[in-house]
C-alpha cells in the first residue's frame, strides 16, 4: 500500500483529484463558472503559464531551478514584436526568432551552471537581471507596438494566436495540449527523457552510469527558456504588443504550478501532465476568485494559501510513507 | 585545461552580451525612441565620470513606462536649452521603493546643481529629500512629491481631480446610470489611490451609477488585466456598462478583454494614459476616451524650476498643475491634442 502511495501516478491521481473537487466546488457556488464560454476561456488564460510549467518542469527534475523564464518571456516576446515592427519579417520568422533567442539564453544558463559551476539559483538570477535588461533596452523600455506598423496581415495572424478561437476553442489552448502531450512523451519515453530524471535524482550516480550530466542539465534548460519564450511570444500575439515588462515574476507562477502539480524541487520526480493540473488548478482558482468578485489582496493570500498546502501534504505523505 | 575552457566561455558570454546589446542600436527607429536610447546611454557613463558641476540629476519611477520616458524627454530637452548635463534614472519597476531611495541618495553624493525626484512613496522618500534640501541642492519634484514638502516645487498632475473627471466623462457616456467595473494597477502607488478615490468619490454623486467591485488591480500586467476583464464580463454574463483602466497596462488589458469577447462597441471603456497602442485602440473606437496627463511638460517645467531657484527665487514649495486631457476619436488629431500625446 505505502509503495502505491508513494508512486508518481498516485501522487498525479491526488492532484487530480484536488482539481477535480475545486472543479465541483466552483461549479456548485459561482455564478456562470460551469458555463461552456467559460470554461474556454480559462483555457484561453491559462495557456501561457501552462507553457511555462512545463518548461520549468524540465528544470526541475533535472534538479535545477530558473529564476530567468521570467525575464526570456519578456526578451523574446520584444525580440519578435520589433522583428515584426522595424523589419517586416513574416510572422512565423518572427515567432521562430523569439523561440531561438529562448534557446539561447537556456543555452546560456546551461553553461554558466554546468561550466562555471555556479549554483542554479544564483547563475539564473543573475541571467535574469541580464535577459531583463537586455530586453529593456532593445525595447527601449516602452511597449513596442505591431497594431499599427505596415504589417497589418502580420498582427491579425498573431492575434489567431494569442487569442482567436476555432469553434470556441482558443488556438492557444490547441497549441500547449498538443506541446503536452509531445513534451510528457519526450520526458518519459526518450532517452534524454530518461537522462533528466536519472540526473535529477542523483547526479552522481547518473554519472557514474555513463550519462553525460553537463549536457542533459544543458538541454534541459534550453527546453525550459523555449517553452519560456513560446509564453513571451503568446502575450505579445495576445496583445499585439511587445512589452518590456512582460513576464515579470512568471518563473515563480510556473514553479507554483509545478510544485502544485507535484513536481519536486529536490529534482527527479515530476510530470508534464502534474505541471498542467497545476497551471488548471491556479487558473481555475484564480478564474473563480474573480467570478466572485473577490479582491486582489484576498486573491494573493488564497493563492498563497494554497501553495504552501499542497507542498505540506507532499511532505506529510512523503513522512508517513518513511515510518 | 578544464580552466581554460571555463575561461573561454565566460568571454564568450561576455561577448555574447556585449554583441547583443550592439545590435540593439539600429533596432528602435520611432521618433520617441531614439532620442531615449542615446540618454540612457550617457546616463549610465555619466554617473562614474561627471564632475556634479553643470549636471542636473533626475530620479523617476519606473524604467519600463512609456509616461517616465516622456518625461525623461522634456527634462533633457530643458537642459539642453539652459546648457546643462542631465542624468536620468529609474528604478526597474514601481514597486522598488528602496532602489529609488539609494539612487536619490548617492546622486547626493554627486553633488549634483540640481535635483528632480518622482516619489514612488511620499512616505517612504521624505527622508531623503529631506537630505537633498541638508545638502543645500535645488530640488523639484515630478509627478508625486513628499509629504513634508522638502520639495521647491512640485510639477503634477491632480490624480484626484483627473479621474474625477473621467468619472464624469464616463458616466456621461453611460448616461448617468448603469455599472461600471473599476480596474486599478498596483497596490501602494500613491497617484493609483488618488485615482481610485477620485474615480469612486465622483461616481456617488449619481445614485444610479453603481461601480460593482472593490479594489482590484492587475499587477501592472497586461495579460493579467485581460484576464480579469474576461472574468469580470462572465460573472455580469456581459452585461457591463462601462470599464474603466486606471493606468496604460489596466486599460489595454481591458481593451484587449474587450475586443476578443467581441463587445467593442458595446461597452464603454475609459481610463487613464495614452501610449501608442492605447491611441490605436481609440483611433478604432474599442477605447472611448483616456485621460493624458502631460509627462513631458513636467519634466520640462521640473528644469525650468532648477533654473529659477539657481537665479534666486523661492518656489516656496508651490504645486503646479500640469494639466489633463481626455483624449477621444474626436479629438485625437487636434494639434494641442498631439503635442500631448506624441510630444
Amino acid at each position: 500500500m505505502n509503495k502505491i502511495k508513494n508512486s508518481p501516478f498516485f501522487k498525479l491521481l491526488s492532484r487530480l483529484s484536488v482539481l477535480i473537487i475545486l472543479f465541483v466546488v466552483l461549479a456548485l457556488t459561482t455564478h456562470n463558472f460551469i458555463k461552456l464560454s467559460n470554461l474556454t476561456t480559462i483555457l484561453l488564460q491559462v495557456a501561457i503559464y501552462a507553457v511555462i510549467a512545463y518548461g520549468v518542469t524540465f528544470v526541475l527534475i533535472v534538479g535545477a531551478t530558473d529564476l530567468s523564464a521570467g525575464s526570456v518571456v519578456g526578451l523574446a516576446g520584444i525580440v519578435s514584436a520589433l522583428l515584426l515592427r522595424d523589419y517586416a519579417v513574416s510572422p512565423v520568422m518572427a515567432i521562430i526568432a523569439g523561440l531561438i533567442t529562448g534557446a539561447v539564453c537556456g543555452f546560456l544558463n546551461g553553461v554558466c551552471i554546468t561550466y562555471l559551476k555556479i549554483i542554479p539559483f544564483v547563475a539564473t538570477l543573475g541571467t535574469s537581471w541580464i535577459f531583463r535588461g537586455v530586453c529593456q533596452l532593445i525595447g527601449d523600455g516602452q511597449p513596442v507596438t505591431i497594431r499599427s506598423s505596415e504589417n497589418p496581415t502580420a498582427a491579425e495572424f498573431l492575434k489567431v494566436l494569442g487569442s482567436g478561437r476555432i469553434g470556441g476553442f482558443p488556438v492557444a489552448a490547441i497549441v500547449f495540449i498538443i506541446l503536452g502531450l509531445a513534451l510528457s512523451v519526450i520526458l518519459s519515453k526518450t532517452v534524454l527523457g530518461r537522462n533528466i530524471y536519472a540526473t535529477g535524482s542523483n547526479q552522481e550516480s547518473a554519472r557514474l552510469s555513463g550519462i553525460n550530466v553537463r549536457r542533459t542539465t544543458i538541454y534541459a534548460f534550453i527546453v525550459c527558456d523555449v517553452l519560456a519564450a513560446l509564453g513571451g511570444v503568446l502575450i505579445t500575439a495576445r496583445l499585439s504588443s511587445g512589452q518590456v515588462s512582460a513576464g515579470t515574476g512568471y518563473e515563480l507562477e510556473g514553479i507554483a504550478a509545478a510544485v502544485i502539480g507535484g513536481v519536486s524541487l529536490m529534482g527527479g520526480e515530476g510530470s508534464i501532465a502534474g505541471a498542467l493540473i497545476g497551471a488548471l488548478i491556479m487558473g481555475m482558482l484564480r478564474n473563480g476568485l474573480n467570478l466572485n468578485g473577490i479582491n486582489s489582496y484576498w486573491q494573493q493570500i488564497v493563492i498563497g494559501a494554497v501553495l504552501i498546502f499542497a507542498v505540506a501534504f507532499d511532505l506529510f505523505q512523503r513522512r508517513k510513507v518513511g515510518t | 585545461m578544464k580552466r581554460i575552457f571555463t575561461l573561454l566561455l565566460a568571454t564568450s558570454l561576455l561577448i555574447g552580451a556585449l554583441s547583443a546589446c550592439g545590435s540593439s542600436n539600429p533596432a528602435p527607429e520611432t521618433e520617441p525612441a531614439e532620442e531615449q536610447s542615446v540618454q540612457e546611454e550617457t546616463e549610465t557613463l555619466d554617473t562614474d565620470t561627471s564632475t556634479g558641476k553643470e549636471t542636473i540629476y533626475a530620479v523617476f519611477k519606473d524604467a519600463s513606462s512609456v509616461f517616465f520616458a516622456q518625461m525623461g524627454a522634456g527634462a533633457k530637452a530643458a537642459a539642453e536649452e539652459l546648457g546643462y548635463e542631465i542624468v536620468i534614472q529609474n528604478p526597474a519597476s514601481e514597486a522598488e521603493i528602496d532602489k529609488q531611495i539609494s539612487m536619490v541618495e548617492s546622486a547626493i553624493e554627486a553633488e549634483p546643481i540640481g535635483m528632480i525626484v518622482s516619489c514612488i512613496s511620499s512616505d517612504a522618500l521624505i527622508n531623503s529629500l529631506a537630505a537633498v534640501k541638508e545638502a543645500g541642492i535645488p530640488l523639484t519634484c515630478t509627478d508625486a512629491g513628499d509629504n513634508e514638502e522638502h520639495y521647491d516645487a512640485l510639477y503634477m498632475t491632480d490624480c484626484y481631480q483627473a479621474a474625477w473627471d473621467l468619472c464624469e466623462f464616463t458616466c456621461e457616456l453611460i448616461d448617468y446610470k448603469g455599472s461600471i467595473y473599476l480596474l486599478n494597477a498596483v497596490a501602494g502607488v500613491q497617484s493609483c489611490e488618488q485615482r481610485e478615490q477620485g474615480f469612486r468619490e465622483c461616481a456617488k454623486q449619481y445614485p444610479e451609477v453603481e461601480i460593482i467591485n472593490e479594489w482590484q488591480d492587475c499587477d501592472n500586467d497586461k495579460t493579467m488585466a485581460a484576464n480579469m476583464t474576461l472574468d469580470m464580463l462572465t460573472a455580469r454574463d456581459d452585461d457591463i456598462s462601462a470599464i474603466v483602466g486606471l493606468n496604460e497596462n489596466a486599460l489595454m488589458g481591458v481593451a484587449t478583454a474587450v475586443d476578443e469577447r467581441g463587445l467593442d462597441g458595446e461597452i464603454v471603456i475609459t481610463g487613464v494614459d495614452c501610449s501608442e497602442d492605447v491611441q490605436a485602440y481609440i483611433r478604432q473606437g474599442v477605447i472611448n476616451g483616456s485621460s493624458s496627463q502631460d509627462p513631458y511638460k513636467m519634466g520640462y517645467l521640473a528644469v525650468y524650476g532648477i533654473q529659477q531657484i539657481l537665479d534666486g527665487e523661492d518656489l516656496n514649495h508651490q504645486v503646479i498643475d500640469t494639466g489633463c486631457a481626455i483624449v477621444t476619436k474626436e479629438n485625437i488629431d487636434n494639434p494641442e491634442i498631439q503635442a500631448v500625446i506624441n510630444p
